[in-house]
């Protein structure tokens, strides 16, 4: 392998990192030269992420493409990279929603050389989090992806942007505290002979040894699954959630649904599923549970909304009910449906906030009482709406409906109330995403949107076109990313499943 | 017996800032002979320089091995005749905290570039003092007996005394100045009286012999436990722990910021410094017994400071709240009793070292056209100056603990030294829910600085010195924030050298 190619994650992780100092030297009047700074560095990520994915070798699965770095020895950190199947698929995700929050951000007025600061760090946080192979790093960018959302919301935001961006950042940092506890314990348990923060060597202790006790594995794992999931968000930790994401200007929002969300998932299947095979037998089918009130009370208050983006919000949170269904489902199916639905939902979700926020920066009111017709003034932003709702409910051809099938069928043999209700909610999916396209965009128009400007330039269009490009990319032809999906997670679920037949 | 070269060796940064000190006084002489521009000015560029080469020379020294070999020997025989030094030692972490506290002086002096037009009188004095106060500090950190730990914690609590009421006309720093004149007395009445009860218990001064009183001689006397723990007690009121904080709130207000800043850094590591020898030099085995107790205050302060700095309006006081807090992680470590414990402290301290000067410059600056610290100063403060705002961004988060700042590594690694020991785990699960509050008052100055209206047009001059001073904390807290290994291996000498 090339040097570069050795790196290729280090050059994904550093792009964003070195965009964000690259600003810091540029004068806050160059708006525009700060603005292509951030779109190339977008750019340069999703061209970088997308050849990852066609170079991950799927047949050999496994870590790829890592490195390691000593970085305080004494303390058991090192910094070490690499991806499997799943986080290949994460780092795709976070750079198309980066490149297309970057080009939504050309309509940032303020403070623009800020805005793409924080917008760069949280991004690298984001990689950070997919591509570390150190528990203490993958802390680390976990908690420097949450912090800068507290500026982007607290200035940028719109509406009660003060109580809601204090109440994410404390919501996710006393999260990221619970877990923090669960994974220094798990440091100090005793699974490998000396202590280290190594995931691969802490993984490989796991299957030599068949790690930790069954009792300690069932105190160890709530810590980490109440820490993460609080970012995931499962019900009832989920109350930062949908009025982060209505707070935030469109790119945040983007990021933060499209990507920070999945942080939740992710870590969930990456370090808790890995490291506590018989820990996660015990507690998923209590995770089942509860995502059934993510995915039908989720609904339920999305169909009382008034406001588009609390409508998206708590449409979000329900389908992550559907992402946490497929964890707990402990089938190879199932999970590699959730991750693939974390991918797709993020995609679709981000497309939701950009045209939201399209029209939003004109109309400065997104109450669906208010708006109404608009489909006649902004076309192209409304058909493009209109297909991001029925992606959104699950119409086949587009990636979701991939994605929610695998989770559904996956799910029926162990959970089939579950599964139900998750079909159920199919429906009041249906349902609340008809209702927004009926008021807002269809209709006689309201006059006082009369003289609305649609998107018109490429630029405007693109960041669009590339979101609903790739969920119709996915939709039509799944084949590649699931594969590479299952790769990943198949000895994962295949050794909690194990760890469940053992314990019985 | 110790000859003058030894104890030259072991104490020649102290002789050094004695003559920087004098020298002091005598550029403050020459004021008349018209020769210098003007007297503060002279001293004070006198000052710069005699502690920046002291500082040079303290980086450049090695530590001695004698203390570390002394205690090798003394473990593997059982008994302490070995030990060489009775009247001080130069280990790696005396020479750590010499470091640090000339590093403060520095910081400190620095500081007080911008406050000096607000000091009506004294303005040459000032950094006379500052010296002196140093000395004393750099004192306590090789101090290996009581007797010499009582005269440098008087030499640096009564420079402190004169420094905190130096604005005269000002009712606030005058009652900042008794108030702490009067609990500094009772601080050191605590102190001299649990000194004489360990001498009479024991029959000796220094730490080596005491130590061997307490581990040697079975379970230990009640006079003894009492003498030690009334020295707790006094060392308690020095890093501010509850419940001997509530001194912190008005002197920090009252006090210059200068002055406040190095109570807050400074003088709480003087704290810090001593009652890390307690417990591992002169405790030793037998600290094990005590870590409930420190347990126990660092649960306290973590309370109190965490939960008294919300409410707060004035930004001196908050400050001195938040400090409390901090006092309670540096008592979380050094309840662990372990060696990653120690080093925890030495990278805590280093890492509140930058993230506080950065503070209270920023609060000097703001506070300069109405004279009061109200936390509305920084209202608005990105709009008036983005890189204040900025700075004082990256204070608060390396003092919340975000990463990629100091801050974060250094309460990351008090809480990796703390799960380590079970008994302390419901004190982690305290200052977990905790490390959610205080980032909670953070980020509500924070709110101020970019989501609030200026209070206050007026221009804010930053002078090139402060501008340098920091631009050179933010990049010290991301600097050892990312890259912690340097840092790290520096204290972990340190701790090494305690046990």
């Amino acid at each position: 392998m090339s040097p570069f190619q050795a790196h290729i994650l280090s050059n994904i992780l550093l792009t964003p990192m070195l965009a964000a100092v690259v600003l810091f030297l540029v004068p806050a009047a160059r708006v525009n030269a700060i603005r292509a700074i951030g779109v190339v560095a977008a750019a340069i990520t999703t061209v970088l992420a997308i050849w990852l994915f066609f170079v991950y070798d799927r047949q050999a699965a496994g870590f790829q493409f890592t490195s390691k770095v000593p970085w305080v020895p004494s303390l058991g950190i090192a910094y070490q990279v690499g991806v499997d199947g799943i986080s290949v698929a994460m780092v795709l995700l976070t750079s198309i929603v980066f490149l297309a929050g970057a080009l939504v951000s050309c309509s940032v007025q303020t403070r623009v050389k800020d805005f793409y600061i924080l917008l760069a760090a949280l991004v690298s946080g984001v990689f950070g989090v997919f591509v570390s192979l150190d528990l203490f790093f993958f802390y680390f960018f976990y908690e420097l992806a949450v912090v800068p959302m507290y500026l982007l919301i607290g200035y940028w935001g719109s509406g009660d942007k003060e109580y809601a961006t204090m109440k994410l950042t404390l919501y996710l940092t006393a999260g990221a505290v619970v877990a923090l506890i669960g994974l220094l314990l798990l440091y100090f348990s005793g699974l490998t002979p000396t202590p280290t923060f190594d995931l691969l060597e802490l993984k490989r202790a796991v299957e030599a040894t068949g790690g930790l006790s069954l009792a300690r594995q069932q105190v160890l794992f709530p810590l980490l699954l109440v820490g993460f999931a609080t970012i995931a968000p499962m019900w009832p930790l989920h109350s930062w959630s949908p009025i982060g994401h209505a707070a935030a200007p469109a790119a945040a929002s983007m990021m933060h649904a499209g990507v920070l969300m999945k942080l939740g998932s992710y870590a969930i299947i990456r370090i808790a599923m890995t490291l506590l095979p018989q820990g996660a037998a015990s507690w998923l089918p209590l995770v089942a549970v509860l995502c059934c009130f993510n995915i039908i009370y989720g609904g339920y208050v999305a169909m009382n909304q008034k406001d588009m983006k609390f409508v998206v919000g708590y449409s979000s949170s329900s389908h992550m009910g559907y992402v946490l269904l497929g964890i707990a489902s402990i089938s190879v199916l199932g999970t590699s449906g959730a991750v693939f639905l974390m991918f797709a939902h993020g995609i679709m979700t981000a497309l939701a906030f950009a045209l939201i926020g399209f029209f939003y920066d004109q109309t400065h009111t997104r109450m669906l009482g208010d708006l109404g017709g608009l489909m006649e003034k902004l076309p192209f932003v409304g058909v493009l709406f209109v297909m991001m709702a029925m992606a959104s409910l699950g119409l086949p051809g587009f990636a979701n409906f991939a994605s929610e099938l695998m989770v559904l069928v996956g799910s029926w043999e162990r959970y089939p109330i579950a599964t139900i209700l998750g079909v159920f909610g199919l429906v009041i999916g249906a349902t609340y995403l008809l209702r927004m396209v009926k008021t807002a965009w269809l209709g006689p128009l309201n006059p006082r949107w009369a003289s609305l400007r649609d998107a018109s330039t490429l630029l405007e269009r693109s960041p669009f076109l590339i979101l609903l490009g790739t969920l119709l990319l996915f939709g039509f032809y799944p084949l590649p990313i699931v594969d590479l999906i299952q790769s990943g997670v198949a000895p994962i679920v295949q050794a909690v499943a194990a760890a469940q037949g053992a314990g019985g | 017996m110790m000859d003058n070269s030894q104890l030259l060796h072991v104490y020649s940064i102290e002789a050094a800032l004695g003559v920087l000190a004098l020298l002091l006084i005598a550029v403050d002489l020459l004021k008349g002979r018209g020769r210098l521009t003007g007297p503060a000015d002279a001293v004070r560029a006198t000052a710069w320089l005699g502690l920046l080469a002291i500082l040079a020379w303290a980086c450049r020294l090695t530590p001695d091995a004698t203390h570390a070999a002394a205690h090798a020997g003394r473990a593997g025989a059982g008994s302490i005749g070995a030990v060489a030094s009775t009247v001080g030692t130069l280990d790696a972490f005396a020479l750590w905290f010499k470091r640090f506290f000339l590093t403060t002086a520095l910081f400190v002096l620095a500081l007080s570039g911008p406050y000096e037009h607000r000091l009506p009188a004294g303005r040459a004095e000032f950094p006379t003092l500052l010296v002196f106060t140093t000395l004393g500090m750099c004192l306590l950190s090789s101090v290996n007996d009581f007797v010499t730990l009582f005269v440098g914690l008087e030499l640096v609590t009564i420079t402190l005394f004169l420094m905190s009421a130096w604005r005269p006309g000002l009712p606030r720093s005058i009652e900042a100045g008794i108030k702490f004149v009067i609990i500094g007395a009772l601080a050191a009445a605590f102190l001299v009286y649990g000194i004489a009860w360990v001498y009479g218990a024991t029959g000796h001064f220094d730490f080596a012999s005491v130590r061997a009183a307490i581990n040697d001689a079975g379970p230990m006397s009640a006079a003894l436990k009492l003498g030690l723990l009334l020295v707790v007690v006094g060392l308690g009121f020095k890093i501010g722990a509850v419940p001997f904080h509530v001194w912190i709130p008005d002197v920090y207000q009252g006090s210059p910021t200068p002055v406040t800043a190095f109570l807050s850094v400074g003088s709480k590591a003087v704290g810090v410094v001593l009652l890390m020898r307690l417990v591992y030099s002169v405790l030793g085995p037998a600290a094990a017994a005590w870590g409930l107790l420190l347990a126990g205050l660092s649960a306290l302060s973590l309370l109190m400071g965490n939960l008294g700095a919300i409410p707060q309006q004035d930004l001196k006081r908050f400050l001195g709240y938040s400090g409390i807090a901090h006092a309670g992680f540096v008592l979380m470590a050094l309840a662990t009793h372990s060696i990653d414990g120690a080093n925890a402290i030495l990278y805590y301290l280093a890492a509140y070292l930058f993230a506080n000067t950065g503070a209270f410059l920023v609060v000097i600056v703001v506070s300069r056209t109405a004279d009061n610290s109200h936390m509305d100063r920084v209202d608005g403060l990105a709009d008036r100056s983005p890189f204040l705002a900025f700075a004082l961004t990256v204070s608060m988060l390396s003092l919340a603990g975000v990463p990629p700042l100091a801050g974060f590594f250094a309460k990351w690694m008090v809480l990796r030294a703390a799960v380590a020991q079970p008994e302390l785990l419901w004190l982690v699960v305290l200052s977990g829910v905790m490390i959610v509050v205080s980032l909670y008052y953070y980020l509500c100055v924070i709110k101020r600085m970019y989501m609030r209206p200026a209070q206050d047009s007026g221009v804010l001059e930053v002078s090139g010195l402060s501008r340098w001073l920091l631009l050179g904390c933010v990049l010290a807290s991301v600097t050892f924030g990312l890259w912690q290994q340097p840092l790290v291996e520096l204290a972990r000498q340190g701790a090494a050298s305690l046990f």
